[in-house]
């Protein structure tokens, strides 16, 4: 296989991966005003919850079915007893809070399950590679890209063709009209905050096998969602789904072509697009 | 964090006993009364026990705790305790707990640490107070070019394991090969020392890749080496990183189409859980290996098989070997291990059959003289093994140190 | 004891003059180093150290209103001109740590010229991305920086023929350096200057009318904050004998925001107890339970909803019999 085609695919794999994070972000920010510090926390909880689904069971499957629930309940309980009574003060507040909780889950992730490296096995269906235009490439790569491809599919039905959706566009776009129009938005926040942490619950299990099961995973893929919505746009799902590609792309081409300077350009295009456009490609700003 | 023994760890019930408040006021009495060579002998290891480098803290501790069951928990006659601490691999948090372990805790001699850029951090200091520092696992060349009177290296050096695989290569058909080494002091250092006994054997190093510490997706960087014509790949990898290297270079189909060559950490008894099959085949050069036939290593696998299924690897021999220097030492100024000077001198006429094999020190580096061996990963029993192919006798230290 | 403040103060922005009890405190800090192990005044001393960087990110935070979630760049940026100008130069730690001093002062000009214009989530994200630009540049230019193993070997200097090597007098450094920094934020506070950044903070529309120079005013306040977090890192690096990019990761900078919450934001005080509890309940905490954690985020939480004023609102209120 052609070195390009391989590293185009490396890159897709990593941005569906981004995607499943970044959207919930996106969407939380966008509703709430509030970039959600404890994302990263959700991700690592649903990847240890998968370990452990993984272990008992056997079951990848399982792992990616169940591993989500306990995160949405977690996030669901946060949601209305922590953040809802700071709506009404500086958004401010409501960022500390979530960072506040991000030590409260790294404890609970340690006193649980160690500071330890773990891995979950990949499903045996997939463990080996596919042949294909003369190369290799693993199977189970290949599956992600598929579940990060179905997940923007549904969010995007969900978001563009449901009444839900549609009140989360108008919450996005305006939240005080989407309240005077007799919207519900407390509920519309809690249930996004809660879909977007189930999110990244599922990510954190389907990334399981390829970056591995640790406390410290939250803040390295924190940082790099962060950066997907600054370059796609804060509040967009569109946003989410070009800026993850983007830098999907951006980092594994620039392991191989750029090693010395790639990690330093990614924050130099960060810098720029944040001064530039500070909505980013897509953002309502 | 291991298996429960009579000897376990007891920073807690120290902590508890002596209370935090007392820790940190008028410890001279306690002092006093510690400094007549009675009382327990206090041993600080300084590992990593989190994050990437978890594994081998782990397995450095459980060698350290199958030396003191095999000898009823005592050193010279002396009870011993050790108190743990965790460098999280990060140079600053090292010190912290260093200074802890040194002047609050005053321990006799200070075992460790894994990295080597905790190592370099803590050699400045370590040097000032003078306590008796072994290092365990750290193995970057320049630490004993440093000429601190109170450290030896009971370990391997980057320089002493990797120069003899680039010199094995060389002789072995490679011709063209890649380097790739997680990028901190250590993966500079291997990469150095693999590539200038493989260039000065006639090969050529076609490509050097130094991926960021942490790495977890190695797949920009595999698919790069496969668009390469190399016929080898040469790898400095530690820990889960390691497990995760191996395993992807495997996945995207490089197992088979190239050798998989590594310094010890990349294919080790330690790593094998996380890397399965993949690793079968691959080539490593290392100070020990689990199946030597001597009878010091078979009697030491047998006592380590009371504490775990697993063959030990080399953090385990190095924590097991360097228990018993210390015992060595420690009996020879009879059991006043207090008197820094002299314990320190007693370890330099180490002169032992461990289960490595003969180590002794380089009286002017402190860097211990060791054979290295070239292995390779078989499959034995329903388990994966390394097994020796060739043994280069007696390395000693890079002979820029001792200049 | 501790005369009470005057009542006809009400429009009082807190932090702003020697209270008593911090009297006491510091008589207690001159004592502590003779009665405490070597070890004990270590601990202190870094408590210090932190203390000078939490109360310069409260000028920024509790003052300004200007969150930043980048100040390890400062931190950073003067630990290494430090070791970098000792190490690399020959130059002495003193002349180091001056010149870290500017340093940071600089980068702290830069990046404050680009992000004051700014605000909200913007503003967040751009000292974010700029502390990681200098994160990652110093894991990866090995030939000037040591990438991720950091530059060690740094012997500690003397001070008017004491050496720091020994622990009392690296401890009286810590605090003079703290005392001083105190009063010279007070100082900053107490000004005209320090009027109009919490002026800009309460209603920037109404400072702007009024003519003050809103970017300027909040450019002047990111090099001051910078110059003191610059003095923090590069005291860290002479303590420590060495720096590595820890010294400029997002979980200090967040451990820096941690401390001005939980002490209390817009106190100076505050942030400076922040920095005590932090590191003292790290240190003495983790020894009994591995909760720590939890512990510190919890305190966090409450302090987020219930405790604006953080432990030193608490303590105000205590002492001034809620009127505080």
């Amino acid at each position: 296989m052609d070195l390009f085609i391989s590293q185009t695919l490396n890159g897709l794999v990593y941005g569906a991966l981004l995607f499943l994070l970044a959207s919930g972000l996106s969407l939380i920010f966008g509703l709430m005003g509030v970039v959600n510090l404890a994302h990263g926390s959700f991700f690592m909880l649903g990847a240890f919850v998968g370990l452990s689904v993984a272990k008992a069971t056997g079951s990848f499957w399982l792992a990616m079915l169940l591993a989500p629930l306990p995160v949405a309940a977690i996030a669901l309980a946060m949601e209305v007893f922590f953040l809802r009574p700071l709506y009404k003060r500086e958004k401010l507040d409501q960022v500390l809070l979530t960072f506040g909780f991000s030590f409260v889950f790294t404890d609970l992730v340690e006193s649980f399950w160690g500071k330890d490296t773990f891995s979950i096995s990949e499903p045996p269906s997939l463990e080996d590679s596919i042949e294909f235009l003369g190369g290799f490439f693993p199977s189970y790569r290949l599956a992600m890209l598929g579940f990060g491809l179905l997940a923007a599919l549904i969010l995007w039905l969900i978001i563009d063709r449901t009444r839900a959706g549609a009140m989360v566009r108008a919450g996005v776009d305006d939240s005080a009209t989407a309240m005077g129009i007799g919207l519900n938005v407390p509920l519309l926040l809690t249930t996004t905050f809660t879909c977007g942490a189930a999110l990244a619950g599922l990510a954190g299990v389907i990334a399981g096998p390829i970056l591995g099961v640790y406390s410290g995973v939250d803040v390295e893929v924190l940082i790099p969602a962060f950066i997907v919505i600054v370059v796609g746009g804060m509040g967009s799902l569109k946003g989410a789904f070009v800026g993850s590609i983007v830098i999907g792309m951006a980092d594994t081409f620039g392991k191989a072509y750029l090693p010395e300077t790639a990690m330093f350009l990614t924050y130099v295009a960060m810098i720029l697009i944040l001064l530039a456009r500070p909505g980013g490609l897509f953002g309502k700003v | 964090m291991t298996d429960a023994s009579s000897f376990k760890p007891s920073r807690r019930s120290l902590i508890a006993g002596a209370g935090a408040a007392a820790a940190l006021t008028f410890d001279a009495q306690l002092a006093r009364v510690l400094a007549q060579g009675t009382g327990p002998i206090r041993i600080g290891v300084l590992n990593t026990f989190t994050k990437m480098a978890a594994l081998f803290g782990e397995t450095t501790m459980r060698g350290i705790e199958v030396y003191l069951e095999e000898h009823g928990g005592k050193i010279a006659g002396r009870p011993v305790e050790i108190i743990k601490e965790d460098d999280e691999f990060n140079p600053q948090v090292a010190l912290q707990k260093l200074r802890k372990l040194v002047e609050s805790d005053k321990v006799h001699v200070v075992l460790g640490p894994l990295g080597s850029h905790i190592a370099t951090a803590m050699a400045g200091y370590m040097k000032q107070m003078g306590t008796p520092w072994i290092i365990t696992g750290a193995g970057a060349t320049a630490l004993t070019k440093e000429r601190i009177p109170n450290m030896y290296r009971a370990t391997l050096t980057n320089w002493q394991v990797a120069n003899p695989m680039g010199t094995w290569a060389s002789a072995n058909g490679v011709k063209e090969s890649i380097v790739i080494a997680s990028d901190f002091l250590a993966g500079h250092d291997v990469a150095e020392a693999f590539k200038e006994t493989f260039e000065k054997g006639g090969g050529k190093v076609v490509k050097e890749i130094f991926s960021p510490v942490n790495t977890n997706d190695f797949s920009a960087y595999v698919s790069d080496i496969r668009a390469t014509p190399a016929q080898a790949v040469y790898g400095f990898f530690t820990g889960s990183e390691a497990g995760r290297f191996v395993k992807q270079f495997q996945q995207f189909g490089l197992k088979g189409k190239m050798k998989l060559m590594g310094f010890q950490s990349m294919l080790d008894a330690d790593t094998f859980p996380l890397q399965g099959a993949a690793a079968v085949g691959g080539l490593s050069t290392s100070i020990y290996c689990e199946t030597l036939d001597t009878p010091e290593n078979k009697h030491f696998v047998e006592m380590h098989a009371k504490k775990s299924k697993e063959l030990p690897g080399i953090f385990t021999e190095s924590g097991y070997t360097t228990m018993r220097i210390v015992d060595d030492a420690a009996q020879a100024v009879g059991g006043k291990i207090e008197d820094a000077a002299a314990f320190c001198i007693a370890i330099g006429k180490t002169n032992i059959m461990a289960p490595r094999g003969p180590v002794s020190f380089d009286p002017l580096t402190h860097q211990a003289i060791q054979n290295v061996y070239v292995r390779e990963v078989v499959e034995q029993d329903g388990r994966l093994v390394n097994k020796v192919i060739s043994v280069v006798p007696n390395v000693g230290d890079n002979p820029l140190n001792k200049v | 004891m501790t005369p009470l403040p005057p009542k006809d103060t009400p429009t009082r922005i807190p932090g702003r003059r020697t209270a008593g009890w911090e009297v006491v405190a510091l008589g207690l800090a001159v004592v502590w180093p003779f009665v405490a192990s070597p070890y004990g005044a270590g601990l202190v001393t870094e408590v210090f150290i932190f203390a000078i960087a939490a109360m310069s990110l409260d000028l920024l935070m509790g003052y300004g209103g200007l969150v930043s979630f980048g100040h390890a760049a400062f931190f950073g940026a003067g630990a290494y001109a430090t070791v970098l100008l000792t190490m690399k130069l020959g130059w002495s730690a003193w002349a180091g740590l001056g010149a870290g001093l500017a340093v940071s002062g600089l980068v702290a000009g830069v990046i404050g010229y680009l992000c004051v214009r700014m605000a909200g989530v913007a503003f967040f994200m751009l000292t974010l991305a700029f502390a990681q630009l200098l994160f990652s540049a110093a894991m990866k230019w090995r030939w000037l920086t040591g990438g991720s193993d950091g530059i060690g070997g740094m012997a500690r200097p003397s001070l008017l023929g004491l050496p720091l090597a020994d622990s009392r007098t690296m401890y009286f450094v810590g605090l003079v350096a703290f005392v001083l920094s105190l009063m010279a934020l007070r100082r900053v506070i107490n000004s005209p200057f320090g009027h109009a950044l919490v002026g800009l903070r309460e209603n920037e529309a109404r400072m702007r009318a009024l003519g003050y120079p809103a970017s300027r005013v909040k450019l002047a306040a990111f090099v001051i904050a910078g110059v003191f977090a610059g003095l923090g890192g590069g005291l860290y690096a002479i303590y420590n004998g060495f720096v590595s990019p820890d010294a400029l990761t997002f979980g200090l900078s967040g451990t820096f925001l941690l401390m001005v919450v939980l002490g209390g934001a817009g106190s100076l005080m505050g942030p400076a107890i922040g920095a005590g509890i932090f590191l003292l309940m790290k240190q003495f905490v983790s020894a009994h339970t591995d909760h720590w954690l939890l512990i510190v985020g919890l305190i966090f939480i409450a302090c987020v909803m219930f405790f604006r004023g953080g432990v030193h609102g608490l303590i105000e209120r205590l002492r001034t019999g809620g009127r505080a």
